[in-house]
C-alpha cells in the first residue's frame, strides 16, 4: 500500500511537470512561428504541425491530470442532494464509468490508432516523425487515467467500509 | 426513433444525472450507441477522434487565451479597470452599478472567463456597493449577469469552439460580430440597473474631474490594449487568431510580470499548469464531441431534428423562437462548451434552411447560453457570484428575474435583427 501511494505521488509529479513543459513549449512554438515569419522573413515550416500534436498531448495527458484534480465538470445538481454515504457509493460507480471510458476509448482505441500508424509506416508531413509515436498520447493518457481510477476506487471504498477517518 | 439514437440519448442523460464528467458522458453514450448500430468498430471510431479532433492549429488559440487570462487575472488589472469605469460612468445615479457592469464586461473579455470576472470584479464591487447602501441581492445578480457579457465580447474561447464545430466560420468574423451584441446586452443591464437605482434612490459615486479621468484611462489602457492586439491583429489579416493569441500571451506576460510585477517568476509554473488543466478539460470535451457528431451525422439526427422543427411551423420567427427556447432550457443544466459542441451540429441544417448566416447564429447561440450561466440549478457563474457576495440563491432569484428580462430582450433583438451581429463583419468584408 505504501509503495502504491509513493507511486501515485510520483505520477502526480510527472504529469504536473510534463503539463507545465508542454504548455510552455506550445507558446514558444507558435511565437517562434510568428517571429520567423515577421522578422527573419523565412517562416518556419514545422511549427504548425508540431503545435497541433502538442495540443493533442496537452489535451489528453492534461485530461488525465485534470481527472486527478477533479477538474472535469459534471452536472452535480442531483449528486449534491444525496447524503454522504450515497455520494461515496455513486462516486464508486462514476470511477468505474471513467475507467471503462479510459479502457475502451483511450487504451483500446489508442492502441489500434498507434498500431495502424506503425504498420503503414506513416510519417508526419513536415517534421518527418513516425506518426505512431505521436499518437501514443491516447493510450498513455488512458493508462494514467486508470491509475487515478484505482486510487479513487481504493479511497472511496475505504471510506465506505471504515467511515471517514 | 431508432434504437441507437434512443441509446445515445438515454445513456447520456443517465450518466449526466449521475454526475459523471460530461466528456465521459458524451464518449460513453456514443460508444454504446455506435456498438448497437452495427458493423462499425466503436473503439476505432471514437478513440482516434479524441486525439485527431483536437490536433488543430486553430484550437491552440484556446490555451493561449486561457494563459493570457491567467496573467491578466491578478488584482491590479481589475483595480485599474474599476478606477477607469468609476471615472467614466460613476457620476450617474446608481453609478456604482454602472461601474460594476462596465468593468465586468471588459474584464470578462480580457480574462476570457465569466467566473474570473464575477470573482475578481464582483469581489471588489459587491462589498463597496453594499457599503453605499445597495441591496446585497441586487449586487450579486448584477455582477453575475454582467460577468457573462464578456463571453460575447471578443476575444472569446467559446467562439473558437463554435468555429471549430462548424468547420467553416471565420473566427475573425465571429469576434467582430460579437462586439455590438455584447454592448447591447451590457446596455440593457444598465437600463435595468438605472431604473432600480432610481427607484431605490441609490446615489451617484463621486464625480471625477477630466484630468483624473484621463489619468485613469491611461492606466487602464495597457490592459484594454489586449483586445486591440487580438482584434486588430486578426483583422489586418496579418495574423491568424492563434498567432494573435500567442502575441497576446507574450504581451500580457511582459505587462503582468515585467512591468506591473504583479506576477512573480516563481508563479509561472503554476500558471502554466492551471492553463494546461483548464485547456485539457475543454479539449477532452471537444474530442469526445467530435466522435458524437460523427455518429449523429451517420444517423441523420440533424436532418431529423430539422424536419421535426419545420413540421411544427415553417415560420422563420417561430422556428428561431423554438431554437432559442430549446437552448435556454439546455443552458440551465449544461455548461457552455458542451452545449455548443452538442447542439451546433444538430441545428446546422435548419440554420442553412432558414438562410441564416452561421456567424449570426453563433452569436445567437452564445448570447443565449450566457443566460444559462446565471440560471439555477447549474449556473456556474451565479454560484460563484453568490459565494463571493455571501448570499443565497433563493434570495437572489427575485433580483435575477428582472435582469433575465433584460438579457432575453437583448437576445430577441440579436436573434431577429441580423444587422446587429453582421454590421461589423459585413463592413470589414467578411
Amino acid at each position: 500500500m505504501e509503495y502504491l501511494e509513493k507511486f501515485f505521488e510520483y505520477r502526480n509529479k510527472v504529469l504536473k511537470y510534463f503539463l507545465i513543459f508542454i504548455v510552455g513549449f506550445m507558446v514558444v512554438t507558435v511565437t517562434w512561428q510568428v517571429f520567423t515569419r515577421l522578422v527573419t522573413g523565412s517562416p518556419s515550416v514545422w511549427t504548425e504541425e508540431a503545435s497541433g500534436y502538442l495540443l493533442s498531448w496537452c489535451g489528453l495527458i492534461g485530461a488525465a491530470y485534470a481527472y486527478g484534480t477533479n477538474a472535469h465538470v459534471g452536472m452535480s445538481y442531483f449528486f449534491r442532494k444525496l447524503d454522504r454515504k450515497k455520494q461515496k457509493l455513486l462516486d464508486l460507480i462514476i470511477t468505474i464509468m471513467v475507467a471503462y471510458f479510459a479502457y475502451n476509448l483511450l487504451i483500446r482505441g489508442g492502441q489500434n490508432y498507434v498500431n495502424n500508424a506503425f504498420i503503414n509506416n506513416q510519417t508526419s508531413p513536415t517534421m518527418n516523425l513516425p506518426v505512431g509515436y505521436l499518437n501514443l498520447c491516447l493510450p498513455v493518457s488512458g493508462i494514467f487515467i486508470l491509475t487515478y481510477s484505482l486510487e479513487f476506487f481504493i479511497k472511496d471504498l475505504r471510506i465506505l467500509i471504515w467511515g471517514n477517518k | 426513433m431508432e434504437l441507437p439514437i434512443i441509446i445515445l440519448i438515454v445513456s447520456f442523460l443517465i450518466l449526466l444525472i449521475m454526475n459523471v464528467p460530461i466528456a465521459v458522458c458524451i464518449g460513453l453514450a456514443s460508444f454504446w450507441a455506435i456498438q448497437s448500430s452495427g458493423p462499425v468498430s466503436a473503439v476505432n471510431v471514437l478513440g482516434p477522434r479524441l486525439a485527431s479532433g483536437i490536433n488543430s492549429f486553430a484550437l491552440l488559440a484556446i490555451p493561449f487565451f486561457i494563459l493570457m487570462g491567467q496573467f491578466m487575472g491578478k488584482g491590479g488589472i481589475a483595480k485599474r479597470l474599476i478606477d477607469f469605469a468609476e471615472a467614466a460612468v460613476g457620476r450617474f445615479p446608481g453609478g456604482l452599478a454602472f461601474v460594476n457592469i462596465l468593468t465586468c464586461m471588459f474584464f470578462g473579455a480580457i480574462s476570457g472567463s465569466a467566473v474570473a470576472a464575477v470573482s475578481s470584479i464582483g469581489g471588489v464591487m459587491m462589498p463597496e456597493m453594499e457599503r453605499k447602501g445597495y441591496d446585497k441581492n441586487f449586487n450579486i445578480a448584477l455582477s453575475s449577469c454582467s460577468a457573462t457579457v464578456g463571453m460575447v465580447i471578443p476575444p472569446s474561447n467559446i467562439m473558437i469552439v463554435y468555429a471549430t464545430v462548424t468547420g467553416t466560420v471565420s473566427v475573425a468574423a465571429l469576434f467582430l460580430a460579437g462586439i455590438i451584441p455584447g454592448i447591447i446586452i451590457g446596455l440593457s443591464l444598465m437600463v435595468v440597473a438605472g431604473i432600480i437605482s432610481y427607484k431605490e434612490g441609490y446615489g451617484a459615486a463621486k464625480k471625477i474631474g477630466f484630468k483624473e479621468t484621463v489619468a485613469r484611462l491611461l492606466k487602464a489602457l495597457p490592459g484594454l490594449f489586449l483586445i486591440v492586439i487580438v482584434i486588430g491583429g486578426v483583422l489586418s489579416g496579418y495574423f491568424t487568431p492563434t498567432e494573435a493569441a500567442s502575441i497576446a500571451v507574450v504581451y500580457s506576460f511582459i505587462l503582468a510580470v515585467l512591468i506591473y510585477q504583479e506576477v512573480d517568476f516563481s508563479d509561472i509554473p503554476d500558471i502554466l499548469l492551471k492553463t494546461g488543466e483548464t485547456t485539457a478539460v475543454v479539449m477532452l470535451l471537444i474530442g469526445a464531441s467530435t466522435g458524437m457528431s460523427w455518429f449523429m451525422a451517420t444517423q441523420n439526427i440533424p436532418e431529423l431534428v430539422s424536419s421535426f422543427i419545420t413540421s411544427i411551423s415553417s415560420n422563420r420567427i417561430v422556428i428561431l423562437m423554438m431554437i432559442n427556447v430549446i437552448l435556454l432550457f439546455v443552458g440551465t443544466f449544461l455548461d457552455m462548451s458542451p452545449a455548443v459542441l452538442i447542439f451546433t451540429p444538430i441545428f446546422l441544417p435548419i440554420v442553412h434552411e432558414l438562410g441564416l448566416s452561421l456567424v449570426h447564429f453563433g452569436i445567437i447561440i452564445i448570447a443565449n447560453l450566457c443566460i444559462g450561466l446565471v440560471t439555477p440549478p447549474v449556473g456556474t457563474v451565479l454560484f460563484v457570484g453568490v459565494k463571493v457576495g455571501d448570499g443565497k440563491i433563493s434570495e437572489v432569484f427575485s433580483s435575477l428575474l428582472i435582469m433575465f428580462v433584460a438579457m432575453i430582450f437583448s437576445l430577441i433583438l440579436i436573434t431577429y435583427i441580423p444587422k446587429i451581429s453582421m454590421f461589423l463583419p459585413n463592413l470589414l468584408g467578411f
